[in-house]
């Protein structure tokens, strides 16, 4: 292989291979870290932030941003305990545990829809209307559980979250919410790369006028990727309601941080227009392998945010010149 | 008819002022530096202590913002509040504008905190941190003789809260690992940080890979405790992995009832009634000018739910369901 060429496919998955050298230098270096059950177990752990940001990628190759996410986590899993509490006495705990599920999903739908409405009909600026609903859903989520968590009484929730499925003799079985993490990353990926829609998603973030001069209704593109953002959130939230079995306003807080940077090191622009929804699943790796990794190596915890933020910002400034690189190519 | 709709407004809010004047004594404050669930309850015990004894009541929350902390104290101070109970974020930064305030006539009382022996505060009630921690480490103990051969490496991973507040969290483990430590055969392992529940349940799992040899997690507050607990559950490791912690609300006393067998015991402050306390000794020195403990730091002693007593940890659980909602 020519070193051009070579040189070519290193410009264009950096973040693959900083990936690759971390896993290298933790499987030397950490114990533990290359067993079958710890990588299982990022996934895992990672399936919450994941399958926001698969929602979230959409919104930011769109044009947009959704800083409320957060917040969603938090209401969804407090809307799901706290209604399957009310229920609880007149439909038994299992079904009212459903019924919570459905009501924090429609929930964070309609969201997702005010939140896109107001966008398109006022023109206001995603990151603003967001911001300030960031705060909204949190004090929701405090007044509907008074601030305190909410416990939920159905065990079989659990299996949601912390699951696992296919159990062997040594192999302790494939966690159900790396599952979630995979079936959104498919959804995702089909309708952003096999889609009419996703063509669309793509042209109103990388040039909205040219996209309605070609008949693209913009008002529903970005209403639709501001309610899947919402949802996807929701989802999240219920596999954390599910992990630790409550539901709590302080679920969820300061998440949208992580789950924007998983996409933006995934080398999607904030300016819209471009990124991959396999980027993402990189960032995502990339995130939950830096956050495992310290823990196995007994890294001071003072460090650990240095550490972190350092390859976050390492990692973005790579993808920048890279996604740079490639408008200019455009 | 706008006219008719401003005079009736204007009475309405006149009437309002004047009947909330005649009722009350005057208006005090509540400050508290979070939203957990202890700060909640510490913020109903002076809710309720204050308004028993006929005072308005004003809460507020600085979040771990000192500026906040600074503009609230000020505001209280320009609007002629009688006295404070506030929770304060640090004993070294918040000194300086409590001094400044209670220097201007504003009564000042403290929570949770470990000042004693100022000049200017009325007294400070809160839970010894090292007893917290060293409660569950005696009981975590006894645990060990019982279970464990004397010949047999017991080892034991933490969760704390140390980047969110050194002291207190320090003050936990060390009284924990004190208590432990008696026993020859016990080894820390492993020491993490995180305080909140789903953050916990990622550290112990990862600490749970890193170290499959641990027997025992102990952590240092209720999100940590509630984390590592699921952690064990959700990892299969029911029956060879047990939990310890510290504070106690309804789903810790969930835990400890579960059939799991997982969390063991937990030591649990008593926020409710250090939010009463400080608010009573705060209205004891407005309305007497003289509380007979002033510039004392006041222990007010935790409470321990083991799996050991079933009955007290229900009684526990339902005491606490009556409070937080209110018997609802």
């Amino acid at each position: 292989m020519k070193s051009a060429q070579m040189k070519n496919i290193l410009r264009k998955n950096t973040i693959t291979f900083i990936l690759l050298i971390m896993v290298v230098l933790l499987a030397v270096f950490a114990r533990g870290f290359l067993s079958v059950n710890n990588l299982l177990s990022i996934l895992r752990s990672m399936a919450i932030i994941g399958v926001a940001a698969f929602g979230m990628t959409m919104v930011i190759i769109g044009g947009e941003i959704d800083l409320s996410i957060g917040s969603t986590i938090g209401l969804s899993a407090v809307l799901t305990a706290w209604v399957a509490k009310q229920l609880q006495g007149a439909l038994g705990a299992d079904w009212a545990v459903i019924i919570g599920m459905a009501v924090a999903i429609l929930a964070a739908a309609l969201v997702g829809l005010f939140n896109g409405f107001i966008r398109v009909r006022f023109n206001i600026p995603s990151f603003i209307i967001t911001l300030a609903m960031l705060n909204v859903l949190y004090g929701l989520a405090a007044i509907l559980s008074s601030g305190f968590p909410i416990t939920i009484s159905a065990q079989w929730f659990n299996v949601i979250g912390a699951g696992r499925i296919i159990k062997t003799g040594g192999f302790s079985g494939l966690p159900v919410a790396s599952i979630w993490l995979v079936l959104i990353f498919l959804i995702v990926f089909v309708v952003m790369n096999r889609t009419r829609f996703g063509r669309e998603v793509y042209a109103v973030g990388g040039n909205q006028e040219a996209s309605r001069l070609s008949g693209v209704n913009i008002a529903k593109v970005k209403i639709i990727t501001m309610v899947v953002s919402q949802v996807t959130a929701a989802i999240s939230g219920i596999i954390l309601a599910s992990q630790v079995l409550s539901g709590s306003p302080q679920f969820g807080r300061g998440y949208e941080t992580d789950v924007i940077s998983a996409v933006i090191i995934g080398g999607a622009s904030l300016s819209g227009g471009l990124g991959r929804t396999t980027g993402t699943l990189f960032g995502i790796l990339f995130l939950g392998v830096i956050l495992n990794g310290m823990t196995l190596l007994g890294v001071d915890d003072y460090v650990k945010y240095v550490v972190r933020g350092s390859l976050i910002l390492l990692a973005v400034i790579l993808n920048t010149i890279q996604t740079q690189k490639a408008r200019h190519t455009l | 008819m706008r006219k008719l709709l401003s005079l009736v407004l204007v009475l309405v809010l006149t009437l309002g002022a004047v009947a909330a004047f005649a009722e009350s004594k005057g208006k005090v404050a509540g400050v508290v530096f979070q939203e957990d669930q202890f700060m909640m309850l510490l913020q109903m015990g002076y809710k309720d202590a204050a308004e028993e004894a006929g005072y308005e009541f004003f809460p507020a929350n600085t979040n771990n913002d000192a500026a906040k902390e600074f503009e609230f104290i000020n505001t209280y101070v320009d609007q002629g509040f009688k006295g404070i109970a506030i929770s304060p974020i640090s004993e070294e930064a918040s000194i300086a504008p409590l001094t400044a305030a209670a220097a201007q006539g504003l009564k000042i009382a403290l929570s949770n905190s470990s000042l004693g022996g100022l000049d200017w505060m009325i007294a400070c009630y809160t839970s010894d941190n090292y007893n917290l921690g060293n409660s569950t480490g005696k009981i975590a103990a006894e645990y060990i003789k019982k279970n464990f051969p004397a010949d047999q490496t017991v080892n034991i991973g933490i969760l704390q809260f140390k980047t969110l507040l050194p002291e207190q969290s320090s003050a936990r483990s060390s009284g924990f690992m004190d208590a432990v430590k008696e026993l020859p055969n016990v080894v820390i392992v492993d020491d993490q940080d995180a305080w909140l529940q789903d953050k916990a349940i990622t550290a112990a799992s990862d600490m749970l890979t890193a170290h499959p040899e641990i027997n025992i997690l102990w952590s240092a507050n209720e999100g940590g405790t509630i984390g590592s607990t699921m952690a064990i559950k959700n990892a299969g490791l029911a029956g060879k992995v047990v939990s310890f912690g510290t504070d106690a609300g309804e789903q810790m006393a969930d835990l400890i009832l579960s059939e799991d067998n997982i969390l063991q015991a937990v030591t649990g402050q008593d926020p409710y009634n250090i939010g009463v306390l400080t608010m009573k000794a705060l209205i004891q020195e407005i309305e007497t000018g003289n509380f007979e403990q002033r510039g004392e730091l006041i222990i007010v002693p935790g409470v321990v739910l083991t799996r050991e007593d079933p009955v007290a940890t229900q009684t526990f659980k339902d005491n606490f369901i009556k409070m937080t909602t209110g018997g609802n």
